[in-house]
């Protein structure tokens, strides 16, 4: 078709918001305004609706809230999540890796907002800040050991920094693979790190 | 011409209309009933034996759209789970069309006011553009790369927190 590139671009406006409202996921809105000027204008005009953030009453919950994540690379958990997640019983804690400075953030299930990390309750964010390593966390594992229980940062290998962490499936059914993927201070990719989730069987 | 069905609703008046190519064709009432353009003509005693003309939709997209209306007229109530299947696989295999198909079809579609239609093939575009970058998506529609080299280089700052995820390091920008 030698005039389909007008076309497509020239697409009736009502077909091309309507194509946008099935692209709810930020990443496919902005690889569409990215085709051409005329998709571009169409797409700022009809930014993917976001919900309101929730606002928990301040009253009944004093603890700082982290308000400017745009981006989480990783959510590392304390436990499988279960219904009982909630409980004192089997309580489950999420730490995640985000954006930011800190760029980590905590959270427990019936929170409606992620909270820094905190000494005490109202112990100043500067106090924490001068406790936290100067680098980005990249990661942290959940242990059990003779001082309690939590998250700690994992200690840096090497010089390189994560990325990107990719959950790929496989063909093998139910597999699902975690890539983690290094860059050098010149941001050329310089590794990858495979895993691979191992399942359980659980027993009921 | 598009096979009529005996059981389209309870009009049995066919209607008929005519491509911006001339040609003609013929659907029950109810099928074209689902059409905003051809609802509004009927009720407006425009349906003549000379056809409604329909200056923007050519045969082929107007042949495909007979085929949707009539089908979805047949079923449009009381249907059983497995009637409701049958229509969504209908509905899966009759847009599996190339993209000039479904452009034409997108076009006319919006045009006529099906709204079903206009959804399917809303959905269907959209399920092509997921998950691609925009080199790809302008290959897939055959769309001229039309940005200045400024607008280009504000849109790879603007994204570069998607382009992290999705290119490939050489192309980092």
């Amino acid at each position: 078709m030698a005039d389909a590139n007008m076309a497509w671009a020239e697409l009736p406006e009502e077909c091309l918001v309507g194509i946008l409202r099935h692209l709810p996921c930020l990443l496919d809105h902005a690889m569409f305004s990215g085709v051409c000027t005329r998709w571009r204008t169409i797409a700022g005009r009809n930014l993917p609706a976001r919900r309101p953030p929730e606002k928990p009453p301040r009253q009944a919950d004093k603890a700082p809230h982290v308000t400017n994540i745009s981006l989480i690379h990783a959510v590392i958990l304390s436990a499988a999540p279960s219904h009982m997640a909630h409980t004192h019983i089997h309580p489950c804690y999420a730490a995640a890796i985000v954006s930011g400075n800190p760029n980590i953030a905590f959270w427990r299930p019936g929170m409606s907002y992620w909270t820094p990390p905190m000494l005490k309750r109202d112990a100043p964010m500067k106090k924490w800040k001068k406790m936290l390593p100067k680098d980005p966390i990249e990661d942290v594992i959940f242990c059990v050991g003779p001082l309690g229980e939590g998250f700690s940062p994992t200690r840096r290998t090497s010089w390189w920094e994560v990325l990107a962490r990719y959950l790929v499936q496989t063909r093998l059914p139910g597999e699902l693979l975690m890539v983690v993927r290094f860059v050098s201070t010149e941001k050329a990719t310089v590794a990858f790190d495979v895993f691979r989730l191992e399942l359980e069987e659980t027993h009921i | 011409m598009a096979a009529a069905t005996d059981d389209a609703g309870d009009s049995n008046e066919m209607i008929r209309v005519v491509s911006s190519d001339g040609e003609h064709f013929e659907m029950p009432e109810a099928a074209a009933n689902l059409s905003l353009v051809l609802r509004h003509m009927i009720e407006d005693d425009c349906a003549d034996a000379a056809g409604i003309p329909l200056a923007v939709v050519a045969a082929k997209p107007l042949a495909k759209i007979v085929d949707y209306c009539t089908k979805h007229a047949a079923k449009s109530s009381g249907l059983t789970i497995e009637e409701a299947e049958e229509l969504k696989r209908f509905d899966a295999e009759f847009i599996e069309v190339d993209t000039d198909m479904l452009y034409d079809l997108l076009v006319a579609a919006d045009f006529m006011g099906v709204e079903g239609l206009s959804k399917l093939a809303v959905q269907r575009t959209a399920d092509l553009i997921k998950g691609k970058t925009p080199e790809q998506n302008r290959e897939t529609f055959g769309i001229v790369n039309d940005f200045t080299p400024e607008e280009e280089e504000e849109i790879c700052k603007e994204n570069e927190w998607a382009f992290q995820i999705t290119k490939p390091p050489s192309r980092l920008c």
